[in-house]
């Protein structure tokens, strides 16, 4: 088996905040960044609340790409790679640049004048980086960043660059408010992973970057190292445009792939970050998936406290999952008050500390049964 | 990187929001002999789901988005088309979308070969996807690849498109109309 390579930065932009420390300080005290919006409710969305970046000012049709930018610049900036390293650009979104369309739309044009599509933000977000090697933009759903970040570790193994900037971003989307609402996906209230009581999802934006080096690269410059990353496996359940496979067995594959990367079994996980998006079927899937792969794996999902940021949030959630290894402590579930008794996980509702187990899973699932599980390992 | 191309074809068809369903039908006999469970998806597209993206939010001004219909917005995503392939032949393999041009080509053939190297995968599905939109047709060329052999080799990591020039090398016309296939 190979070594993982390094992460030796990391930054981003969620409603909790723009640094890891302090996305970190508000989680692990089970804060929820979930609040009404005046103007959602006066365009008529059923359902105004969301997990919104109230200080974050962007056009509205640049919102991700400056997202994207703020978060991978701070990445960048923390891990200080050194100056002619060759650098890739992975970047992985669900919706692209949202509010170009909606712009689009609300002039009558057919098609956006400014590119929306995801190369668009990467093509940003390189710029504002340098000159990368290599740029790549992937649409996998609501695995986007668990993908680009998997990505980024193979192109590292292959010699292919020396840096990579991997992560994911979406700005907020009133096209999928509209689109989840309108599908009845998104909770009234609260989002509550694995509760008895969930009634779904509840829409985010953010971005979150990992910058990855070879681990020999890292310790030869004396670098930082906070945590390695084996790479993400894959799946696909080929089942339902929206819903997951029931029996979560695609979401299985997927888990043992990440596993076998490393060649690690369950025994070896410190804890698994749950895609937990709130949903009736993706939590009940999802629960199936980890008693068959994990059984008493200490389990959390942080969609509660933040929302779910579609392409961004995997990418957010490995930014926690590296501070939970870390600092060898595991944030709660928000909001979740019972755990539906269907489920036969090891949910972990408040703080807690880590075992001595040094890995761990880190899950996230899209539209069309996109599965990914990227394989953290503690430095 | 290992990989052997075994078969290419190429289609266009008005543009209908339904791709996926088209698309599958011609890659399904390029895949007769395959596993689905081993068989992956690796697309790349400058703009899947852009114009189903405007014009979703058009209606919802038009209809209100206490009303708009949400029947096409998964169709917004630009991986409802690799998605959507993958469901109709029942492929479990991994499933990308590469967005952009040229780079992304490169960026799926990359992709799909590395998985046939380490085994993830026994056959690749590579599609260069171009949507359309109202009165302008959308238009694919198609790639198999499968393990073993170097033919795919001579493809990645070059300057251009792999995913048309294997087409070209393998006697596929541009998708300008109808359907041609070769294996």
């Amino acid at each position: 088996m190979e070594a993982p390579v390094a992460i030796t930065g990391m930054g981003c932009v969620t409603a909790f905040g723009d640094t890891p420390d302090r996305l970190w300080d508000r989680l692990i005290v089970g804060d929820c960044a979930a609040r009404p919006w005046d103007d959602l409710a006066q365009q008529g969305f059923r359902v105004a609340v969301a997990c919104r970046i109230a200080d974050f000012e962007a056009p509205a049709d640049r919102r991700a790409e400056r997202l994207g930018i703020a978060a991978a610049t701070a990445a960048l900036a923390d891990a200080a790679p050194p100056p002619g390293a060759r650098l890739g650009v992975l970047l992985g979104s669900t919706m692209g640049e949202s509010g170009c369309f909606e712009s689009a739309a609300e002039q009558g044009a057919p098609v956006p004048a400014r590119d929306g599509s995801v190369a668009a933000l990467t093509a940003g977000v390189a710029a504002a980086l340098g000159t990368p090697v290599v740029a790549r933009s992937y649409g996998n759903a609501c695995a986007a960043g668990n993908t680009a970040i998997g990505a980024a570790v193979s192109l590292l193994r292959r010699g292919l660059i020396d840096v990579a900037v991997a992560g994911g971003v979406d700005g907020f989307s009133r096209i999928a408010m509209a689109g989840f609402v309108r599908s009845r996906a998104m909770t009234p209230d609260l989002c509550r992973p694995f509760d008895a009581g969930r009634a779904g999802m509840q829409l985010a934006e953010g971005a979150a970057f990992l910058v990855l080096e070879r681990t020999a690269d890292a310790l030869a410059r004396g670098a930082d190292i906070v945590a390695g990353v084996h790479g993400t496996g894959l799946s696909c359940d080929a089942f339902h445009p929206t819903a997951p496979a029931p029996g979560g067995e695609g979401m299985m594959i997927a888990m043992r792939r990440s596993l076998a990367l490393a060649g690690a079994s369950a025994a070896d996980l410190a804890f698994i970050s749950a895609h937990g998006s709130g949903t009736v079927a993706s939590d009940a899937a999802e629960a199936l998936a980890i008693a068959g792969v994990a059984g008493d794996v200490p389990v959390a999902g942080w969609k509660g406290a933040l929302g779910h940021a579609m392409g961004a949030a995997s990418a957010i959630e490995a930014v926690i999952s590296v501070l939970a290894l870390r600092r060898r402590r595991l944030p709660g579930t928000t909001n979740n008050r019972a755990l539906d008794p269907f489920m036969r996980i090891n949910l972990v509702r408040q703080p807690q500390a880590l075992s001595g187990r040094r890995f761990a899973i880190s899950n996230a699932f899209g539209f069309g049964g996109i599965n990914s599980a990227l394989l953290l390992e503690a430095a | 990187m290992a990989g052997a191309i075994i078969a290419c074809a190429a289609q266009s068809a008005p543009w209908s929001g339904r791709e996926p369903e088209w698309l599958a039908d011609l890659v399904a006999p390029l895949l007769a002999d395959a596993d689905p469970a081993a068989t992956g998806v690796y697309l790349a597209t400058p703009d899947a789901g852009a114009a189903i993206s405007t014009g979703f939010w058009a209606r919802a001004l038009r209809e209100t988005v206490t009303f708009v219909s949400p029947q096409d917005f998964p169709l917004t995503l630009a991986s409802s088309i690799a998605t959507g392939i993958a469901r109709a032949l029942k492929l479990q393999g991994p499933n990308h979308t590469l967005v952009g041009g040229g780079d992304a080509s490169r960026a799926a053939w990359d992709e799909a070969a590395h998985d046939l190297a380490r085994g993830i995968v026994e056959r690749a599905v590579l599609i260069k996807f171009v949507a359309g939109h109202p009165g302008l047709p959308s238009s694919a060329r198609i790639v198999i690849l499968s393990a073993g052999g170097d033919a795919a080799e001579a493809m990645s990591g070059e300057d251009g498109d792999p995913i048309d020039k294997a087409c070209r090398v393998h006697g596929v016309p541009a998708a300008r109309t109808g359907k041609h296939a070769h294996t």
